[in-house]
């Protein structure tokens, strides 16, 4: 019995023909994004699938200097950066006492944060500008943690609840008996255990917070606190359709985020599926 | 888990550094800042704006493009707080802003400044209210009720179109482009705004801008009037007979322009400020490019009134904490060396009349057309999608992209829109 | 004592989100409700006049369509994104022969997702352009269109729904192959190997085995395709504007224009507050179908 043919196919090149054309239309459209940093608007409307003349690299630097997109980046990271503590802390604590600490009433408590998800950004756009205004934080990068945090806990607790649940009991309750605190508990087991979770989490709410464009460009006002996506966004409407540099900042765009993705693959993976298997 | 360790503790202490180092430049607060909102400004206009210079304050500008501006500004004020110096469009907008008291007056600045001298005085109307004067008109006095033709190509082919052409002879003109090779009349309508601007270009051939009040207080019925039918039955035909480069209602103005910079297409409609669109300027078209006028209805040539865009009002919050300086620097705005900057941005017609009549120059592909000029001497009317209610404004261009896609009728058409301001009287 | 102070410690644990979530997420769901009931133009005070918003929501031929349009949008995403994602993990694990490739392969698909939904909106747009776009460029090369009528996707109401779709597909496709990746290698091949000695055929050993195993994975993927199609706005505004005309135009887009075109608040505070109820509703049943396919096949 072979075990990796699976259908009798006309040949292995056709398989690979196959792949290759799967692989190719997928991919596609960011290479062309891609090439045509280095191609000139009417280049790039006259033949949209030409292929560039010559590689000039300036255009990143220069789209880089002309978008500020060096403050952006700092901006987007440090927005990121505590924005991901910050849902991993809360959710996971969350998530701890509705399934191991078995807090009392927990169905209801999940039921009520999950349903919670409905609510986007959008809908509460106004009443949170209002709020943040009143409580000062407008233009500061933290209402975007604190509202992005927030908006983003019922998947969180949700993958974390997943997660948490495979850990038995019987492992808690002899720590308990040994005279472990819960808190000692959640750092020294849970979180070894289930670093797969975390780590999906991390780079879900990352990937998340990357991109986020609505709040950026509500609640951040300044030019010194555009993020990555408004400073886009000003670009392309301050040099009124450029598409040559845009297209450049739009691949730089995504380069922090695909690196963290690498980095984190093996464990975002199998922390969704974790959250899946028991979810 | 040492690594993470680190990791928390490192971030602990960026938070406390930067939590202090905010709290720092609050304490050391230097000059005071004047926070200006504006659209996004050629650079020539930009530079211009940041090249200010005073030892009593400073400014910082942000740009942003025409529907963020509106829905930034709008949100702002909703929430009592805003920049020193934004502006609106006015009509409805300005108007509901006017009355919340979110304007600063300016008639005292007015008069120390002598802004009533820069300005167009045509436009000053829609920017008061009770007889005090809350903004100033600054923006480029853009005109549509155009068209432009690639010339080289219509000669190369033997073809021509007339100074004032009406929907019939498009048509047929349209047939012949697209069998010479080139898309016809470019235009971008996705965003809607282009449809009701050119319902505006029809409405004002056989009226003047009063049938705006009549159409708004109900005098004049969109369910009945003969002449919003001959409108609404002219943009069908337009849309129906081909006469649009195909895919006019999925792109956006900026791809229309560079349909037509490109030479797909052979024609555009579009209002006068496109040039600043153009990548590397005018010197760099491949081509010369004439003017005319926009579709005609049958018999009209000169039309009644224009659309000519200067009336956004640039105007100072209410609330500023520096009004003094914020007048200091709209007058900077508006000075004639500001109009000197748009203009070579722009290549338009500038808010500044004076700087328009004697130092105004405008390129021969505009200035040698007769429709062109004519323009400039109508009534000036606001454009169209700023003149009724918001939700009218919303189903009419609505009803004009169906009626283009040849979705609807005519009396449908007519009918949803007057429902729509029917319900807005109440 | 102690017995107290151990059934309130848990939650303690649940005071940082408590805090979070009510301040940022129910103190403005109370506002928007309460909104809902006035009408407000965003500038001057708030009107109340009880519940004339929902009335005119419910008459509304434009208010239903938005739902209409978030529902199906909103199934094409179920139905869809999830499935397109087992599929393509299936070739990938069973027709790519290197671990490596495979590995390359789920990366390459998986980058669409790492695109802003503006960027993705804008890209696509220009993709589809008629005139000027790689779309009708590639098929023109390939002599499958007439480049003086090319086709326009965005802009007719008949294709432009499942033509704003296929970006969506683009970017989630790679997000459902990892998922069901993921969960396959997770599966033990024993298991399939003892289906063969029974005499079970590859196919069938799929669809008997394998896809039941699947299917929390599934399920999760595709609850959150769910929640993302009802949240859905960033991408379809800047690609579509809602439009052409209002084809596009999903209720939350509705919302948007409302508020910020129309500046009609109080009214969309309303369309809001429905949004919400219909989606919970909506969850609801779903999840309930989710929990009876899963005791089926579990």
């Amino acid at each position: 019995m072979e075990k990796r043919t699976w259908i009798k196919l006309p040949g292995k090149l056709f398989v690979k023909l196959f792949i290759a054309i799967l692989v190719i239309v997928d991919i596609y459209p960011i290479i062309w994004m891609f090439l045509n940093s280095f191609r000139s608007n009417k280049d790039i409307y006259s033949n949209p699938i030409g292929f560039p003349s010559a590689f000039d690299f300036s255009v990143f630097t220069e789209a880089w200097a002309k978008a500020d997109f060096g403050r952006a980046f700092y901006n987007s990271i440090y927005i990121a950066v505590f924005q991901v503590t910050l849902i991993v802390l809360v959710s996971s604590l969350a998530a701890y006492s509705i399934t191991i600490l078995n807090v009392k009433g927990k169905h209801l408590i999940y039921t009520f944060i999950v349903s919670m998800q409905v609510v986007s950004g959008q809908i509460i756009l106004i009443p949170l500008f209002g709020l943040l205004k009143d409580i000062g934080l407008l233009n500061n990068l933290w209402a975007n943690i604190l509202t992005g945090a927030a908006l983003g806990l019922p998947l969180s607790t949700m993958i974390f609840k997943g997660g948490f649940q495979s850990i038995p009991m019987d492992l808690y309750e002899s720590a308990v008996m040994d005279g472990c605190t819960d808190f000692r508990f959640f750092l020294k087991m849970v979180f070894p255990l289930a670093k797969p979770t975390f780590s999906s989490v991390i780079i879900y709410h990352a990937l998340f917070s990357w991109n986020e464009y609505l709040f950026a460009l509500t609640f951040l006002r300044s030019a010194q606190n555009r993020t990555i996506t408004t400073a886009t966004q000003v670009f392309f409407t301050q040099w009124q359709a450029n598409w040559t540099q845009l297209f450049a900042i739009l691949c730089l765009a995504l380069i922090p985020i695909f690196l963290l993705y690498i980095f984190m693959q093996k464990y975002f993976i199998t922390g969704m599926l974790a959250g899946a298997v028991k979810g | 888990m040492k690594k993470k360790a680190l990791l928390a503790a490192g971030l602990a202490g960026i938070m406390v550094i930067t939590a202090a180092g905010s709290s720092m430049t609050v304490m050391a607060a230097e000059k005071p800042v004047i926070t200006v909102w504006c659209e996004s400004a050629n650079t020539s206009m930009s530079d211009y704006m940041e090249a200010f210079e005073s030892d009593e304050f400073d400014v910082d500008i942000v740009y942003y493009s025409s529907e963020d501006l509106k829905n930034q500004v709008r949100i702002a004020l909703a929430s009592g707080e805003g920049p020193d110096i934004m502006a609106a469009n006015t009509g409805e907008f300005f108007d509901s802003i006017m009355q919340a008291g979110q304007a600063l007056e300016l008639d005292s600045y007015a008069e120390k400044y002598n802004w009533k001298e820069n300005v167009e005085s045509d436009y000053l109307d829609s920017m008061s209210m009770n007889g005090t004067l809350y903004g100033l008109p600054l923006q480029t006095q853009s005109a549509w009720g155009l068209m432009f033709y690639n010339k080289d190509f219509f000669e190369a082919n033997d073809l021509e179109v007339s100074m004032y052409p009406t929907v019939e002879e498009l048509t047929v003109l349209s047939e012949k482009l697209k069998d010479a090779g080139k898309q016809p009349i470019a235009l971008g309508n996705v965003d809607m705004w282009p449809g009701i601007l050119l319902f505006g270009d029809f409405l004002l051939q056989e009226n003047s801008g009063d049938i705006i009040d009549k159409l708004n207080s109900g005098e004049e019925s969109w369910a009945d009037s003969e002449t919003v039918k001959k409108c609404l039955e002219n943009i069908a035909a337009l849309g129906q007979n081909g006469c649009f480069s195909a895919g006019f209602e999925a792109q956006d103005h900026s791809a229309a322009i560079e349909s037509f910079v490109n030479g797909t297409s052979a024609m555009m409609y579009m209002g006068t400020w496109w040039l600043t669109y153009v990548e590397g300027g005018l010197e760099n078209m491949d081509f010369e490019f004439a003017t005319i006028a926009s579709p005609r209805i049958d018999g009209v040539e000169v039309s009644k009134a224009a659309q000519i865009w200067s009336s956004q009002a640039t105007f100072i919050n209410a609330a500023a904490e520096n009004p003094d300086y914020c007048a200091e620097y709209l007058n900077y705005m508006a000075a004639p060396e500001a109009a000197q900057a748009q203009y070579k941005g722009a290549l338009q017609p500038t808010f500044n009349p004076e700087y328009n009549e004697n130092t105004l120059v405008i390129d021969p592909q505009l200035a040698d057309s007769e429709a062109f000029n004519k323009v400039y001497d109508l009534e000036k009317v606001n454009y169209m999608d700023w003149n009724f209610p918001t939700s009218v404004t919303e189903a009419l261009e609505i009803e004009i992209g169906k009626l283009m896609m040849g979705d609807t009728t005519v009396e449908e058409a007519m009918k949803e829109v007057n429902a729509v301001a029917e319900e807005e009287r109440e | 004592m102690k017995k107290k102070r151990k059934k309130l410690r848990p939650y303690l644990y649940l005071v940082p989100m408590a805090v979070l979530m009510g301040i940022f997420v129910i103190y403005p769901l109370i506002s928007l409700f309460s909104t809902s009931f006035t009408k407000w133009d965003g500038l001057g005070a708030k009107e109340f006049i009880g519940i004339k918003n929902y009335i005119k929501a419910m008459d509304s031929t434009k208010f239903w369509y938005s739902i209409k349009l978030t529902f199906v949008w909103a199934i094409l995403s179920i139905c869809i994104l999830q499935p397109v994602g087992v599929v393509l993990a299936v070739i990938v694990e069973n027709l790519v022969k290197s671990r490596r490739i495979a590995g390359v392969m789920r990366t390459i698909y998986f980058m669409p997702m790492l695109m802003s939904m503006v960027a993705i909106g804008l890209l696509w747009q220009l993709i589809y352009n008629p005139s000027l776009g790689l779309l009708t460029s590639v098929l023109d090369k390939l002599h499958l269109v007439d480049i003086m009528n090319p086709p326009n996707f965005l802009g007719s109401k008949s294709t432009v729904l499942p033509a704003a779709f296929i970006p969506t597909i683009w970017q989630w496709s790679g997000f459902g192959m990892i998922l069901t990746s993921a969960a396959m290698m997770n599966i033990p091949s024993e298991l399939n190997e003892a289906a063969a000695i029974d005499g079970a055929g590859k196919v069938s050993g799929f669809f008997r085995i394998t896809l039941p195993l699947l299917m929390p994975t599934i399920f999760l993927g595709m609850t959150i395709n769910m929640i993302g199609a009802f949240k859905g706005f960033d991408m379809l505004y800047a690609m579509t504007a809602g439009g052409p005309a209002n084809y596009t135009t999903l209720t939350s887009i509705f919302i948007y224009k409302l508020s910020f075109t129309e500046n009609k608040f109080g009214y969309a505070c309303a369309v809001s507050v429905i949004l919400i109820i219909t989606v919970i509703f909506f969850t609801v049943i779903f999840n309930a179908i989710g929990k009876k396919i899963e005791e089926k096949y579990t």
